[in-house]
């Protein structure tokens, strides 16, 4: 009976650290999103969700320096495109990574910079320089630990030499490594790799978090003008702020609590189930115990009550253990597969209330049924 | 006059509602049990011994008749009113024990009195187990103990709570002769000491022990009669306890009392013997005197 319900809060407590672990890394990145930008994306609401439509091509690079020059509370703008899944090769070795054609403003805006060497400057930008900043997951595939500074990479056959490398920015809140990135001038990126017009987004960095709605109204209006929509006409972009980011985060983690709960009931439920199992089964073994109980003395309620709590003790301790247990199957998880892990006091409570929970319900009927065995009858057998 | 503790009438006991299947396992009985009466139940087995007992100690009901138990009708009592009873006034001997395996022999003598009002159990069951010469046993578990040394322990539960009536079910069955003989002696001691005890056996030798020795045969009692052939299983104790059991037995007035009076044998086994007389009470084979079973002999002398 013990086992069961240590395996089974071993395993709820693994899931609810490893579930924690995960939520608290993903507010941590709403976090950095930073409450002072807004994000403008290329495609309204219904283009963004329809992915297969294609490549949304609405958004241009004159729309960042339009909003960077006309809206009064913008300190700067980082327009940016990407492509996901490219292959980078150097020498012998190879790796896959998310190419972003990125301008000088990309580290004020993101407050992100390099570790090592340079980030891409204006002048490169211009020149269209074949050069790139990589993440550290990119340098560690590639280079190990050897300096990959000066080495030139080739990014769909087309060389690059590396400047700089960034610094860690781990798991995005869309759940991407932010660190497998390879960084070129946009310039480079839309002429001479993707042959593109259009960029994919536009960060916007503000002067002060005061202004994220009026600047958000003021932006949207800009280029609804610049893209020549007539009222009616739904947006051909999409304008986010730290607001509406947070709400679809939480909204994504609502749904994950659900499923958390949903495991973690399931899993109480059958270990409930197995316990009253194995309760009725103890009954049974022990019928001459309660008959001899009874024949001593002991009335319903205190057969009753010796085999709910006795349910209790062992689901509780069970419980412990499976506490513990989980605790350090979470940790050792944690620094095997990077896996975050938060062991919280609230998971720990909910453990033990739980199983103390599963222990009384499920020892219920096997208890009532216990206490309603006739002694004679219970004591023959 | 000693009061009356128990009084059984017409008591019937039917198992299994099928044709074929119908046991009647005790028919119409009734009798009279009184204080300080050491009673044997005898009968051949699948007689109605177990199940008169169980009745008369509240641990089964009848399927109809009446029972009283120091004048209150138990026969209508519930379940939880029933374990009160048990819990209070009677004490139980399995054949089989019955301890709880993983607890120690104190713990399993405290056990009654768990479910009582009462304080210093440790104490009450730390003296019951002295009663029963355990005193040095209370930490051993039941495993570590011999079949006697564990009827022992069972003996010291019964008595725990001070109960009006013991009742031995086979108390001597599972064990051998000697540790039998150890059992019997420890059950006449507390007979000699007033204890009203009734105990079920299918031994005649056992039953022997017995002031009073009623046959069963199919759920009936053919007979029922003072034993006038009683053994005295220690030679420590007086020999004057137990021939008042036959006077309590005239104060039941189940039977009538009359007849001859006959003078019957007391074997008294092992140390001094001391001579004394039954009184019986008529009805059939008054004053036969029974050998003493050689094996019975042997281990006697062999233990004391
Ligand atoms: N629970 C029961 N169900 C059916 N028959 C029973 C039950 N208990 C006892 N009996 C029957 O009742 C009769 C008397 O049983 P019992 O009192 O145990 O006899 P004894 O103790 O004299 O050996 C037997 O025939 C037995 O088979
Ligand atoms: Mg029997």
């Amino acid at each position: 009976m013990m086992i069961g319900v240590v395996i089974g809060i071993t395993a709820l407590t693994m899931v609810v650290a490893a579930a924690l672990g995960a939520q608290e890394r993903i507010i941590e990145r709403v976090k950095q999103f930073g409450y002072d930008t807004l994000m403008v994306h290329a495609g309204g609401e219904v283009e963004r969700g329809g992915a297969a439509t294609g490549e949304v091509t609405t958004l241009k690079i004159d729309d960042a320096e339009a909003i960077m020059l006309e809206v009064n509370s913008v300190v700067e703008v980082a327009p940016f495109n990407r492509r996901g899944r490219s292959d980078v090769v150097y020498r012998d070795k190879s790796a896959s990574a998310s190419l972003f054609g990125i301008t000088p403003g990309w580290t004020a805006v993101w407050n992100w910079h390099v570790s090592a060497g340079d980030f891409i400057t204006g002048r490169e930008m211009e020149q269209m320089d074949r050069v790139c900043v990589i993440g550290t997951t990119v340098q560690r595939e590639l280079f190990g630990d050897a300096d990959p500074i000066g080495e030139v990479i080739r990014v769909g056959n087309v060389p690059f030499e590396i400047i700089g490398v960034m610094e860690s920015r781990g798991v995005s809140a869309g759940g991407g490594d932010m660190d497998n990135r390879v960084f070129i001038p946009l310039s480079t990126f839309m002429r001479r790799v993707a042959n593109v017009d259009h960029i994919y987004g536009i960060r916007v960095l503000l002067g002060s978090v005061r202004n994220v709605d009026a600047a958000a109204l003021e932006i949207s209006a800009l280029l609804r003008e610049r893209h020549n929509l007539s009222p009616g006409v739904p947006d051909d972009f999409t304008v986010r702020t730290p607001d509406d980011v947070q709400a679809m985060v939480e909204g994504m983690l609502g749904t994950f609590n659900l499923l958390l709960i949903l495991v973690a009931g399931i899993s109480l439920l059958t270990g409930g189930i197995v316990v009253a199992n194995i309760m009725l089964i103890s009954v049974n073994e022990r019928r001459r115990e309660i008959g001899l109980r009874k024949a001593v003395g002991a009335r319903k309620k205190d057969i009753t009550t010796q085999f709910l709590m006795e349910a209790a003790a062992v689901t509780i301790t069970g419980g412990l253990i499976g506490i513990v247990l989980g605790a350090a199957g979470a940790l050792l998880l944690e620094t095997v597969t990077e896996t975050p892990a938060t062991i919280s006091w609230i998971s720990v409570a909910v453990g033990v209330v739980f199983s103390a929970l599963v222990g009384i319900l499920a020892g219920l009927q096997p208890a009532k049924r216990a206490a309603l065995l006739q002694p004679v009858d219970s004591l023959r057998s | 006059m000693k009061k009356i503790l128990i009084e059984a009438k017409n008591i019937s006991k039917v198992y299994g509602m099928g044709a074929d299947t119908r046991v009647v396992a005790l028919d119409d009985v009734s009798l009279e049990i009184s204080e300080g009466e050491f009673i044997a139940l005898m009968g051949a087995s699948g007689s109605g011994k177990s199940t008169l007992m169980n009745i008369l100690g509240c641990l089964d009901k009848p399927g109809s008749g009446t029972l009283l138990l120091d004048g209150t009708d138990v026969s209508l009592m519930t379940d939880d009113e029933l374990a009160m009873v048990r819990n209070k006034k009677i004490g139980f001997v399995f054949q089989s024990f019955h301890l709880l395996g993983r607890t120690s022999a104190l713990e399993n003598v405290e056990l009654p009195l768990l479910y009582s009002d009462r304080t210093h159990i440790t104490d009450l069951a730390r003296k019951a187990l002295e009663a029963v010469g355990l005193s040095d046993r209370v930490h051993h578990l039941p495993g570590e103990l011999s079949g006697g040394q564990q009827q022992r322990v069972a003996i010291a539960r019964a008595l725990v709570n001070d109960p009006e009536i013991i009742f031995a079910d086979e108390p001597t069955g599972n064990l051998d002769s000697r540790s039998g003989l150890e059992i019997m002696t420890l059950i006449q001691q507390l007979s000699e000491q007033g204890r009203t005890i009734v105990i079920v056996t299918h031994e005649p030798d056992i039953a022997r022990y017995a002031g009073r020795i009623i046959q069963i045969t199919d759920g009936k009692i053919t007979s029922d009669e003072i034993n006038t052939d009683r053994i005295i299983a220690s030679g420590n104790i007086t020999t004057g306890g137990s021939i008042n059991t036959g006077s309590n037995y005239m104060a039941g007035g189940n039977i009538p009392a009359g007849g001859s009076i006959n003078t019957g044998t007391n074997t008294i086994i092992g140390g001094s013997i001391t001579s004394g007389s039954n009184i019986t009470t008529g009805t059939s084979d008054t004053g036969k005197t029974a050998p003493v079973s050689p094996a019975l002999s042997e281990t006697s002398s062999a233990l004391f």
